[in-house]
């Protein structure tokens, strides 16, 4: 396993690992697998400790990255790969609530997050670049074998790492990420659509207003039943991030590169075709870029993925943490 | 997982941003951040105390998700933001709770208190000031305003409250494990501060800071008469608020938990576990 520089000496974890199950009411029960008795605790005893998260920076085709880990060096491996506009921040209340199996790793995607690209680097903010970032990561890390966690742009990336490595996929946890043009909503997709038949610069121009606070919160509500789950800090950092010097047109360009995207679509098809992995699909249904279609279309070409779908928007992790962690369990489980 | 709320409470015109979890009907806990923070700051804490206490966390006016006036609007003051809090507490119906103090939030809580002594069941100081010996030698240039506030001494004060780096540095000094400091706290922190006007909000009220110190021996006195429960809970390394105003606590109330912490200003960031065992070991006796 690669060393990595931005490391703490190692030691022992401050918090215990998690048990789940300690806490009447608060807690997601285990499946029947793990189950715990459900136990009334004494009072002064807190719910069983939640496992820590730990924050790290390591070295990756000139990247200097930042990425979220918890769980035990030694467990298996879930990589989780977040979208736009957010970052490893997405998976916060998703880490704890697993790192007692696995080993979690959330990396800060290239213009992203906490992810520094020194400008020397003269870095090309495409989507194949992100992809070589990550595969970059993943050998910087020694990752041999890992299931995918894919959301949003995460996507992409994933499925480019897919085509890489096929031999480390392990499995894949596809969250409203998409593979499949029926996946694509309509209205959601029509200016990217009227920009790649026509080049127009006002065209361009009319994505700015999504990079703005206001942009980025709509899509946080969109389709959540109580707007008052929603954490402000989830759309809040994304926006803080947005507002750095030039950020905006970076991400308006790399908005513009999803056209690569899905013309990729066939190669991630065939792959899903060739290898198979074992896939579990669980899709914010109300999503209006992703739509439902898109979940069902990875039944095609893999018959026995799991298709499971939540009554909530495309950010589901913010609404939805413990149903996902509990399929992702019950999946993998297997 | 915890079910935490996130809301506005309209408080006499001022929006106040807070998050809220826990049953409604167990014993209140109202968490009072500090500078340049918000309730975020208790994000880990909110979890760990949740199952069995009522839990309520505002944004102080000016800071996080609460409204934020131009400082020529509203008088950015300790007595004016503890005025919101008080009617914030009210709005919502909190009639009885226990105050967690941080920072900022010690000025707060305190002038709650005093001001309505029955309705405070317990204090819980983490790294929240009553004390002179509690004030580092990092206030000078502060206390140099307090003397003098012209325009020299306030820019001074620019680089030491506003810049980026300083929030950085509050969040990280004195703590030995920087793995477990996450970036989202100072991060979020630094993009409120950025906000413009609030640097005119923050300048005032460290200028207003200097009615705390006055009214320590006030805030001493309601601990000596009243002497409500109390725990201090102190990162040990906080470069501003020193272990002698945590000790001095017992003074005026010699039943008052003393516990220190190997970490920074920031306690919760690194030992929100501890500090919730702390906490709940203090309350359920």
């Amino acid at each position: 396993m690669a060393n990595d520089k931005g490391d703490a000496a190692p030691g022992p974890t401050r918090r215990a690992i998690l048990v789940n199950g300690g806490v009447a009411g608060s807690l997601v029960a285990l499946p029947a697998s793990g189950a715990q008795p459900m136990k009334t605790p004494h009072p002064a005893r807190t719910p069983a400790a939640i496992p820590a998260i730990r924050h790290k920076r390591v070295q990756a085709d000139g990247v200097d990255i930042f990425y979220r880990e918890a769980g035990r060096e030694d467990a298996p491996v879930l990589l989780l790969l977040h979208g736009f506009a957010n970052s490893s921040f997405y998976f916060r209340h998703l880490m704890p609530l697993l790192a007692d199996r696995f080993r979690l790793i959330a990396p800060d995607l290239p213009s992203f997050g906490f992810t520094q690209v020194p400008a020397e680097r003269h870095y090309e903010f495409t989507f194949a670049s992100l992809s070589r970032t990550i595969a970059a990561f993943v050998d910087a890390l020694g990752l041999k074998r890992y299931v995918l966690y894919v959301f949003d742009y995460g996507a992409p990336v994933g499925w480019d790492l897919a085509l890489a490595y096929p031999d480390r996929v392990a499995g894949i946890v596809s969250q409203n990420g998409n593979a499949y043009v029926e996946g694509l909503g309509e209205n959601a997709w029509a200016t990217l659509r009227a920009y790649w038949a026509n080049p127009k610069p006002e065209l361009r121009e009319a994505l700015r207003d999504r990079m703005t606070l206001d942009g980025v919160k709509a899509a946080y509500f969109q389709g959540v039943a109580d707007p008052n789950v929603i954490e402000p800090e989830s759309y809040t950092l994304d926006a803080a991030i947005l507002a750095r010097p030039g950020n905006a047109d970076l991400q308006i360009d790399l908005k513009l590169d999803y056209k690569r995207n899905i013309e990729r679509y066939p190669l991630y098809q065939a792959f899903f075709r060739k290898y198979r992995p074992p896939l579990l699909v669980i899709w914010g249904a109300n999503d209006l870029f992703f739509t439902p279609p898109g979940a069902q279309a990875f039944k095609r070409d893999n018959p026995n993925a799991v298709v499971k779908f939540l009554d909530t928007g495309h950010f589901a992790l913010e609404t939805h943490v413990e149903d996902i962690a509990a399929a992702i369990r019950q999946f993998l489980a297997k | 997982m915890t079910k935490v709320k996130f809301q506005k409470a309209a408080v006499d015109g001022f929006n106040i941003f807070f998050r809220e979890a826990g049953p409604k009907d167990g014993p209140a806990i109202l968490l009072l951040h500090g500078f340049p923070s918000s309730s975020h700051m208790f994000r880990d804490l909110i979890p760990l105390l949740a199952d069995r206490f009522h839990i309520v966390a505002p944004d102080l006016p000016g800071f996080g998700q609460s409204d934020m006036p131009d400082h020529t609007k509203f008088q950015y003051s300790f007595d004016n933001i503890a005025k919101v809090i008080e009617r914030f507490t009210e709005v919502i119906g909190l009639k009885k709770f226990a105050v967690y103090v941080f920072d900022y939030g010690a000025p707060t809580g305190f002038r709650l208190a005093v001001s309505h002594p029955e309705r405070i069941t317990a204090l819980i100081t983490q790294n929240g000031n009553a004390y002179e010996e509690g004030l580092s030698g990092g206030w000078a240039p502060i206390q140099k305003y307090w003397k003098d506030p012209s325009k020299q001494n306030r820019d001074a004060l620019r680089p030491i409250l506003l810049a980026p780096e300083a929030t950085v540095w509050q969040y990280t000094h004195g703590v030995p494990d920087m793995t477990q400091v996450s970036p989202d706290g100072y991060a979020l922190d630094n993009y409120y501060l950025a906000r413009p006007g609030m640097d005119e909000v923050q300048l005032d009220l460290i200028g207003d800071y200097k009615s705390n110190v006055a009214l320590y021996p006030t805030f001493q006195k309601y601990f000596r008469d009243h002497k409500p429960p109390t725990l201090a809970v102190w990162g040990r390394h906080d470069p501003f608020f020193l272990p002698s105003g945590a000790e001095a606590f017992k003074r005026d109330n010699p039943a008052a938990v003393v516990n220190f912490f190997d970490t920074g200003h920031f306690a919760l960031e690194t030992h929100a576990d501890e500090i919730a065992v702390a906490i709940r070991q203090f309350l359920t006796k």
